[in-house]
């Protein structure tokens, strides 16, 4: 992976601007993200902090490779995303310096921003979080197998280790909501989503096709809660919490909705775990639907399971497609068109025939994927998941790991 | 992404024993095989190759990402000591350290870093190491690594 830290501080960021400028974020969602400076959290509180110092931020993009131009360039033509482009006079780009190459030609008639820089190559380890390897020569460092931690590089280069601090900015003048969730008081800010506001106070609530870095969609029913005044359950991560909400998360009458919706998925398809590669949950992976099963104790689903296999598309060099584990979340159909930029898949048929596809129901090497991978970190079951294989015998013939077959 | 170069055949052989080394062959998934410098066919090339002369080329694996931890989805046979890497230096030095008792053997090159474009499957080189700077602007072709005549797919400055 690439490797780079800020080589900025806020101060020379805000240098860089004016307040008549109209400026959007973004961030690469790859080897940026790893190095801690990039992604959607950090896009976020940079957006706060210019905005709560009075500049004008049109709004915040995340793009899953940047540094493939084809992809950057699908995000500023984008149907949802081109009038903020077109408006904004600044991009600020989370992207390392090979990256921001790609972006100052795609975003030409702007100017471009970037607040990195590019270090070498390195490795992510569990233990030490991303190391350099592999340093340029200009940052007059050896290579180094065991890796430099980056704090470390970061005081001997004389750059900053993690990303900008609020508290730099301006105090940002919110409008809070009180509201009482399970009989609790707590304080938020309006129009928040109640399912984040949940986590946030320590409050989990089941929930498969919510995912912070995609637009919200509703389709699980896992979330469904009930609010004081709604005449019927309302799903928590489509809601947004208004002054004097009483909402209550957790009921008997709720759980068994929830218990039933989870056993109808097991039900639904061929969910053996243990040929999934998420099976086994580990920081990189885990399935999101087996740790929900395990939390409400089911062993087993009341329902007639659904035997018919569909095949397993293999085609794909780096993602194996198991539609026999998809519980129809959408997570992937909003990652490839809101995070990759591309809409290479889609629901086709209806009903419970209904199944993701790629272009228009054609092998996944056959489509437009970028192999981006935004699906598959997307997908909170073994669906989508990237490729291990393992080439044995004479012929080298290749063998999925973690699958009966090829 | 990473832009890396394979190493000619008898510079990978030289540094295997042919009669102790016991190998299996690792790919990276990722920056690698678009540079054509690992992938798939590239791994049963070299293994094809090194059986037909005798190595003792026990199997090989294609892992998502040989930089990160993705690396321990190879279960390695219990009699092999020796790990031929298809991924740039860095997935080197993480085999490096993860399997601190093997022998790691590189078959790659780093030359630098690339902008790709996943339509035209073209790749760029907008950092290239030092050795390397007059591949700056060079592009080539995904997969193969083939050097494209002109330097003019990915007009992103001035064609050199
Ligand atoms: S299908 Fe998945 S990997 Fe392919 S372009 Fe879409 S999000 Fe990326
Ligand atoms: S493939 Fe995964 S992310 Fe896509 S709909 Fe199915 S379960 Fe959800």
């Amino acid at each position: 992976m690439i490797i780079s830290l800020r080589s900025i501080s806020y101060d020379d960021l805000k240098n860089q601007l004016s307040k008549d400028d109209k400026i959007v974020i973004n961030s690469c969602n790859t080897c940026i993200k790893s190095c801690g400076i990039g992604g959607l959290q950090n896009m976020t509180v940079l957006e706060n902090m210019l905005l709560a110092d009075g500049y004008n931020v049109l709004g915040i993009d995340l793009i899953s490779i940047g540094c493939s131009l084809n992809l950057v360039e699908y995000h500023r033509q984008d149907i949802k995303k081109k009038e903020m482009y077109d408006e904004a006079t600044v991009i600020i780009t989370l992207i390392c310096e090979d990256g921001y190459e790609g972006m100052k030609y795609v975003f030409k008639d702007k100017k471009v921003i970037s607040i990195t820089k590019t270090l070498g190559t390195g490795n992510f380890t569990m233990d030490r979080g991303v190391v350099l390897t592999h340093p340029f020569e200009s940052t007059g460092l050896e290579k180094n197998s065991e890796g430099y931690e980056l704090d470390e590089v970061a005081e001997k280069l004389g750059l900053f280790e993690d990303f900008f601090d609020e508290d730099d900015a301006a105090f940002k003048d919110e409008e809070y909501v009180d509201i009482i969730i399970d009989g609790e008081e707590v304080s938020a800010i309006k129009n928040q989503n109640l399912l984040c506001v949940c986590e946030e106070n320590g409050i989990e609530i089941p929930h498969l096709c919510y995912n912070e870095e995609l637009s919200e969609a509703g389709v699980c029913r896992l979330c469904l809660v009930k609010i004081e005044g709604r005449k019927d359950l309302v799903p928590a991560c489509c809601t947004h919490v208004e002054e004097g909400m009483k909402i209550t998360t957790n009921d008997e009458q709720l759980n068994k909705y929830r218990r039933i919706i989870l056993e109808l998925i097991m039900a639904s398809q061929n969910h053996n775990c243990l040929t999934c590669s998420k099976g086994i949950p580990t920081p990189l992976y885990n399935c999101e639907l087996q740790r929900l099963i395990r939390q409400f104790g089911i062993e087993k689903s009341r329902f007639d399971e659904n035997n018919e296999f569909m095949p397993v598309d293999n085609s794909s060099p780096v993602i194996v497609h198991d539609p026999n584990k998809c519980i129809l979340c959408g997570r992937c159909v909003r990652a490839c068109e809101e995070i990759a930029g591309i809409c290479n898949i889609g629901f086709i048929n209806r009903g419970s025939e209904t199944v993701v596809a790629a272009g228009l129901n054609v092998d996944m090497n056959q489509s437009d994927c970028a192999a981006c991978m935004a699906c598959v970190n997307a997908c909170p079951t073994g669906a989508l998941t990237e490729k291990v294989i393992h080439f044995t015998g004479k012929d080298w013939e290749p063998q999925k790991v973690y699958c009966e077959q090829m | 992404m990473i832009f890396t170069k394979a190493l000619k055949y008898e510079d990978i052989k030289k540094n295997l024993d042919i009669e102790n080394d016991v190998i299996t062959i690792i790919g990276c998934e990722t920056c690698a095989r678009v540079a054509g410098s690992g992938g798939e066919e590239k791994m049963k090339v070299l293994a094809m190759k090194l059986r037909s002369e005798g190595y003792n080329v026990k199997d090989g694996y294609m892992v998502p990402t040989v930089c990160t931890p993705k690396i321990f989805f190879a279960k390695l046979n219990k009699d092999v000591n020796t790990i031929i890497s298809l991924a740039c230096s860095a997935g080197s030095s993480n085999l490096e350290r993860s399997y601190s008792e093997y022998k790691i053997i590189e078959s790659t090159e780093d030359i630098g870093l690339m902008v790709t474009d996943t339509d035209k499957e073209i790749i760029k080189v907008t950092m290239p190491y030092s050795g390397h700077k007059n591949e700056l602007g060079n592009e080539y072709d995904f997969y193969t690594g083939n050097k494209r005549e002109n330097n003019n797919g990915l007009p992103i400055w001035e064609v050199k």
